[in-house]
């Protein structure tokens, strides 16, 4: 590692350099140590994609055991004594049943035979069958399986769990895909990451009218609700659900046992300024005349809505205020004192933002969202269909236990389902659409099918963050760079148009948290002074220097050295007493504001002493959703690891696990971000600073991370190339030859791109790349190349430059019927008469095999036919015939590719269905060769298509005989910016000539892991060059020296997917639709093009009545009809008698015929049918 | 044509390096256009033998056939004989099927892995059915590989335990304006004879350090001093 000691060198020479500074050399020495080795750790430890496989972890460990333990009573209604309860419940290694016989699962194995990979979930139960009068004895049974759970590949129940590169590729997989997502139905489906405002959170903000709010969205195991309190013209309500209207604020807090009002004003503190905010609302409830707990009541239960009975018990409004009014505040003994408190607390934050706008909370910010995960995702489904299962298992035992006389043995355990559980999970992760009916869910599109047309696009799918908003709002808060985002969300990669900004990626380091236990953190927190909220009286909550401690959401109590705790924890954190993950936080921010004022204000100094302690809180964070990502503690500005730190991991004796446990890193999330002073660099580390990053380019994610330079180009270019990246055509997997998709882009020859980054040997680019190293020369050319086209030299495609496969999946099935089923069948053999008198069908079934099937490496041409069967002439059948009797007829399948284009059947495998037919799948293998208007581009968002293809002699070429492979417009670089490309070149070009790769990673400059500019050049003057990448060049023409020196090396291109034999089409005459008998719609009906609204307004405007009316009609759906001139309704032509008929006038005397477009007699006639009379009169 | 001055010139060329794939020349007295036509002709015109046509017989390796069949033809093979055989095109021997001995070359290869070591098909397991046409072997141009005891030719495919190859090519005559792998030379270029004049009278006027500086700027030492006479040439 040659970087290193480069780094090392360049920072002691700093060192050197800045040694007059007193306060720099009084400074502990620090030196800097490459913390970049601690990347490839953290991948290997916790992998690109480990936010999902956790969760799933998670989800699998911890929490489906959970769910089963909340629910594990199923009791009849009709017999209490039959009960069956769960004892345990894990879940097994991927399997399936077929005919009887559990078979082992491998993802390769699913995907290729479009099952779903999926292992069985095993309960432990305990069942009694009813007491018959005696004491009931309870029956055991283990291993009894409900359902089964889709698996995440590379989770730990998946068979790819911990497997080594050979064991992985023994198995058909690549050990370079990431795993995190689905196989279901054989196919590979991603759950988006969803982001979400976090739950049981105070956040204030507006609402539409601009009236100040507190909201908290509250959401325990029990209920989910909504919780506002509002300040309407100066008058504070509680917004519920559960009644009718807004109600006053003062009359809850009397209905939760707060009768005095001087209680209320005493927890918000002695402050006047908040008890003149609350007076108007005092005042409204003494109106109403409500003084006591009674009357509270009596005015709530007034105002509930009747229908909120759905938990069987109806508890009246003091019901509602415990279970739908912030219930994640629980309320023992329905003692009401932690919900006043917290009710208090909720008015405060709203009074203060209404003193002082800064306390808004925004709702854009990370800290305040979470991310849900897989595996949070898939347990609400599982909890839903598990309850709904065990309700369905109620209502059957009830059944049979009411029937008066049972036919067999009566036994629960017998009446556990299966499939409900297993479609449910199944149908919701093909279809992405999660109806969770108990918890008012109802989304859409929450999977996605993992893209696999490059590598990258498949971790593109996998860092996915989909938007809690919908799309089509209109608003730029939610699409704005949020400064919270640094390091957490790639600031690059979003997608252009309506989603922009909404969707969002995550970054390299990026980790997601599960949850965590609170039981063992609040006993911490009592244990280091935390004094108890029930113990403190309303007037103590605010007292000046204590702050209130608050866990998830919950107000835990108040603590007086706040610092003090928060070093605590962390350090308690550090050395792994606490979880990684939890995030300790001491808000302060209102303390700043309001000094402010105090400078405005000076007679107000009273009054600040008493606002300044508000609302100091100490938040701990341990829910799961929260975005954090590791960074290096420093202690004064001094890095804790060192270098014996570094060298350790390099020689194997640590790894990122360890230096976690060694308090040498911690991950922070973005809230207690707040609190940290970060240094880029440990040279700009000041006293103060509290923690180092490890890598500045870590803030970009795996898309981002591919562009060279990124930080000297536009910005909008890379946010361009991130989408593209994922279009790229390249290697796909290792496995990517024994894939089945229905669709693979392949690169004949990919290359590695001369100038790669940090990221890229990373997410292991630099083995799957997508595109090749170009040597482009920037300059004008024939002028095939304005608007972005570039020209190709046509020797560079011969020799292989952006040669791409095209596979394609066609599949056919053997049906199977009642009785019979379809046959195979030898065209050869079994050639019908018909058949053989058709045209060229000897030519056309040329490629099957006796079996009717195309082999293997034939070349299949536009309508070759590739399959060939024998269908029963009568599906039904009578049950007598036997299979061979039957009637059967020849089904075949023709190829419709390209005309003219040859394809190559690559493979032909078989496998059964879901439904036990025989499916047969042929992949057909296309070569393709660039030509003019296929996209290409490089990796800085620049985009174009190949203008023209020029013969090598007339390229241009250098005195050494370098002539480029691709001529791009100087137009391209003024007005984009990418400087980035520039430098890309200029590397490139000094790495072709030094035989070394060159680094252009984000920010890397003074890292070492970007080479300079000034580095490069010397390269290059070396080596013969001119410093600044210009060559002098001959024209290929005439063989004069061209006038100017051209910028020319190699550049990395990528090839997009578009491709014009994709997308070219064509028609004169063609297929027309049945009703309209119109040309039909669409290139893949060999459709017509249509003159639009738009293009009649322009000929229309010109005058050119004959060409609409050769266009609309003539060429379109022309029809003779006859009119009657009478009536003015259509007639007929009786062929019979050779007379023209009116139906009408029953008579044929005013007959005329005249050309109608056919949609135009289609209209009349559906009028017609509608009794509204088209009639028409005719002119001369 | 009396009367009328002749433009004819009688450009000279004199070789100046050759090997096996390495030429260097001067041409003189003529002007670039000349010689870049010599380039253009060079690249595109002159007609080598490449394999144009494959069938595969067996084919059990990594790469498809069109892949395993694109690489074959970019092979170079010796074409000595190009000057004498037919394009297949108007040959008249085959009726422009291109399979005959006038215009045409055959290839075999066989290839099979039986061992557990990856087998490297390379171009030297390619038989010609004509002595002169066959690949060309780079390793003994003394290209600076000499000592490379595994040199055998270019890389095919490599084939791994099991795994068969074997097909019929065949080679034809063509042009590399038809397709680069006709075009006998892997690039071209020429550039002008630097002419350096030295004024001699300025120079006497320098010092001996700032000739040998006059010396030392040029990279590649075009200029050498006369330890005697101290004249810079």
């Amino acid at each position: 590692m040659g970087v290193i000691e480069d780094t090392a060198m360049l920072d002691t020479s700093i060192l050197e350099g800045e040694g007059i500074d007193k306060q720099f050399l009084a400074a502990p020495v620090k030196s800097a140590v490459d913390k970049f080795q601690l990347l490839p750790e953290f991948l290997k430890v916790r992998g690109l994609v480990k936010q999902h496989v956790e969760s799933f972890n998670y989800f699998v460990r911890t929490e489906i055991k959970k769910i089963v333990r909340a629910n594990d009573l199923v009791t009849s209604r009709h017999d209490t004594s039959v009960y069956l309860r769960y004892k345990d419940v894990w879940i097994g290694k991927p399997s399936v049943v077929v005919d009887g016989v559990t078979d082992s699962l491998t993802p390769q194995k699913c995907r290729l035979s479009d099952m779903t990979y999926a292992a069985p979930i095993y309960v432990n139960i305990e069942y009694c069958n009813g007491s018959h009068g005696h004491s009931p004895h309870p029956q055991f049974k283990k291993d009894v399986i409900i359902g089964r759970m889709p698996i995440m590949l590379r989770s730990a129940s998946c068979v790819l769990y911990g497997k080594d590169e050979d064991e992985l590729a023994k198995l058909g997989e690549c050990p370079l895909d990431p795993g995190g997502y689905f196989v279901v139905k054989g196919n590979e489906k991603v759950i988006l990451i969803q982001e979400q405002l976090s739950k049981n959170r105070i956040i204030i903000d507006t609402d539409k009218k601009g009236c100040i709010q507190a909201s908290v969205m509250s959401s325990t195991e029990m209920t989910k609700s909504k919780t506002i309190i509002r300040m309407e013209k100066e008058k504070v309500y509680l917004v519920l659900n559960a009644f009718t209207s807004k109600v006053p604020i003062m009359l809850v807090m009397k209905a939760m046992g707060m009768e005095t009002d001087q209680e209320v004003v005493q927890m918000l503190g002695r402050d006047p300024q908040y008890a003149t905010l609350l007076l108007p609302s005092i005042e409204d409830c003494a109106s109403i005349g409500v003084y006591t707990q009674q009357q509270a009541l009596e005015f709530l239960e007034k105002k509930r809505k009747k229908s909120m009975s759905r938990f069987g018990k109806d508890e009246g409004a003091l019901g509602v205020l415990r279970d739908i009014f912030i219930p994640n505040i629980r309320v023992r003994e329905n003692n009401f004192h932690l919900k006043c408190v917290y009710v208090v607390v909720m008015l405060r934050r709203m009074m203060d933002a209404i003193l002082n706008k800064d306390a808004m909370d925004d709702k854009d910010y990370i800290g305040n969202k979470r991310l849900e995960l897989s595996g949070q995702l898939l347990s609400l489904l599982f909890e839903d269909l598990f309850k709904s299962m065990n309700d369905q298992v109620k209502q059957n035992v009830d059944k049979i236990l009411t029937k008066p006389n049972r036919s067999s043995r009566f036994d629960v355990s017998q009446h556990l389902l299966k499939d409900s559980i297993t479609v449910g999970l199944e149908r919701s992760l093909s279809t992405g659409n999660w109806d969770v009916g108990r918890f008012k869910m109802h989304r859409k599109g929450m999977t996605q099918i993992v893209t696999r047309l490059s590598f990258i696009g498949a971790f593109g799918s996998m860092t996915k963050i989909s938007p809690q908003f919908e799309k089509s709002r209109k608003v730029s808060g939610p699409r704005a760079l949020q400064p919270s985002q640094w390091g957490m969300l790639c600031p690059c990669d979003t997608p252009e148009g309506e989603a922009c900004g909404l969707v969002k990626n995550l970054a390299l380091m990026t980790h997601v948290t599960t949850d965590e236990e609170e039981g063992p953190i609040i006993s911490l927190c009592t244990c280091f002074g935390v004094e108890d909220l029930s113990l403190l009286s309303g007037e103590e909550l605010h007292s000046p220097g204590s702050y209130l401690i608050i866990l998830n959401g919950l107000i835990l109590g108040k603590h007086r050295r706040p610092q003090r705790f928060a070093k605590v924890m962390r350090e308690l954190r550090r050395a792994g007493k606490v979880g990684d993950f939890v995030s300790i936080y001491v808000n302060e921010k209102q303390i700043c504001a309001m000094l402010n004022v105090s400078v405005e204000q000076s007679h107000a100094t009273l009054l600040c002493d008493n606002v300044i302690h508000f609302c100091r809180c100490v938040y701990i964070a341990s829910d799961g959703g929260r975005v954090c990502r590791p960074l290096v503690i420093a202690d004064n500005g001094v890095s804790r690891i060192k270098e014996h730190h570094m060298r350790e991991l390099k020689d194997g004796v640590r790894n990122f696990d360890s230096f976690l446990r060694e308090g040498l890193i911690e991950y922070l999330d973005v809230n207690e971000e707040n609190n940290a002073l970060i240094a880029l660099y440990e040279g700009e580390a000041t006293h103060e600073t509290t923690h180092i990053e490890i890598e500045p380019f870590t803030i970009l994610g795996a898309c981002a991370g591919l562009i060279p330079f990124p930080h000297h180009n536009q910005s909008p270019r890379n946010t361009y190339q991130c989408a593209m990246g994922k279009q790229a055509m390249g290697n796909i997997a290792y496995n990517q030859l024994c894939r089945m998709d229905t669709l693979i882009y392949l690169l004949v020859y990919p290359q590695r791109p001369l100038l790669t980054t940090r990221t890229i040997e990373l997410v292991g680019y630099d083995k799957l790349g997508a595109g090749q190293n170009a040597t482009v020369a920037v300059m004008s050319y024939s002028g095939y190349d304005i608007e972005d086209a570039i020209v190709m030299n046509k020797s560079s495609l011969d020799r292989g430059f952006g040669r791409c496969i095209v596979m394609k999946k066609i599949s056919a099935a053997y049906q199977k019927y009642d009785n019979t089923c379809d046959q195979f069948s030898d065209p050869r053999k079994s050639q019908q008469d018909q058949q053989k008198g058709q045209e060229n069908y000897q030519e056309k079934i040329q490629i099957l095999d006796n079996d009717g099937l195309a082999s293997p490496g034939e070349i299949i041409r536009h309508q070759d036919i590739y399959f060939q069967k024998e269908c029963p002439v009568d599906p039904k059948g009578s049950t007598m015939s036997h299979p061979s009797q039957g009637k059967y007829r020849t089904n075949k399948q023709t190829y419709k590719g390209a005309e003219g284009e040859t394809a190559v059947v690559d493979r032909v495998a078989l496998c059964s269905d879901k439904r036990n037919n025989l499916s047969v799948k042929f992949m057909i293998r296309h070569t393709r060769r660039p030509e003019v208007g296929d996209k290409f581009s490089s990796r800085h968002g620049q985009k174009g298509v190949c203008g023209t293809i020029v013969q090598q002699e007339d390229f241009p070429f250098s005195e050494r005989g370098i002539c480029p492979d691709l001529i791009m417009n100087p137009h391209g670089f003024p007005s984009r910016m990418t400087v980035g490309k520039m430098i890309e070149l200029l590397g490139s070009k000094a790495g072709v000539s030094c035989g070394r790769f060159h680094y252009g990673s984000a920010f890397g400059e003074p890292s070492g892991h970007a080479d300079k500019v000034e580095d490069i050049s010397e390269t290059l003057v070396k080596h013969g060059f001119c410093y600044n990448g210009k060559d002098f060049l001959y024209s290929g023409i005439t063989g004069m020296p061209l006038q100017a020196y051209i910028f020319m090396g190699p550049i990395y291109y990528q090839k997009l997917k578009h491709m014009v034999l994709d997308k070219m089409h064509a028609r004169g005459m063609g297929p027309r639709q049945l009703i309209t008998r119109q040309p039909t719609e669409g290139r893949s009906r060999n459709g017509g093009l249509r003159v639009g609204e738009m293009e009649r307004d322009c000929l229309i405007a010109y005058g050119t009545s004959n060409l609409i009316y050769e266009r609309l009609m003539i060429s379109s759906d022309p029809f003779e009809v006859q009119v009657c001139r009478k009536c003015g309704l259509l007639g007929y032509i009786n062929y019979k008698s050779k007379t023209r008929v009116c139906s009408t006038c029953k008579n044929g005397d005013n007959m005329s015929a005249m050309k109608l477009p056919y949609a135009c007699k289609l209209l009349f006639q559906e009028l017609q049918s509608m009794n509204i009379v088209p009639r028409l009169t005719l002119a001369d | 044509m009396e009367g009328a001055a002749s433009y004819q010139r009688f450009p000279k060329v004199k070789i100046r390096e050759l090997k096996d794939d390495y030429a260097k020349f001067e041409l003189r007295e003529t002007d670039a256009s000349v010689a870049n036509a010599l380039r253009r002709v060079m690249i595109a015109e002159v007609p080598t033998i490449a394999i144009d046509l494959v069938e595969i017989e067996v084919n059990s390796s990594v790469l498809n056939d069109e892949f395993i069949a694109h690489r074959l033809g970019l092979i170079p093979l010796t074409s000595e004989r190009a000057m004498s055989m037919r394009f297949s095109r108007d040959c008249d021997a085959c009726d422009g099927d291109g399979q005959c001995e006038f215009c045409s070359v055959e290839f075999h290869l066989r290839a099979k892995c039986i061992n557990d070591q990856t087998l490297d098909v390379t171009s030297k397991d390619l038989y010609s059915s004509d002595h002169t046409v066959v690949p060309v072997d780079f390793s003994d141009s003394g290209s600076g590989f000499e000592n490379n005891e595994d040199q055998r030719g270019i890389t095919i495919v490599k084939l791994r335990k099991g795994q068969e190859l074997r097909l019929r090519a065949i080679a034809r005559k063509g042009i590399g304006k038809d397709h680069a792998k006709w075009s006998p030379a892997a690039t071209v270029t020429f550039m002008y004879e630097p002419e350096i004049h030295i004024n001699e009278e300025m120079m006497e006027t320098l010092s001996l350090e700032e000739k040998t500086s006059v010396v030392d700027s040029s990279p590649t030492k075009v200029f050498g001093i006369n330890p005697h006479t101290q004249q810079v040439g």
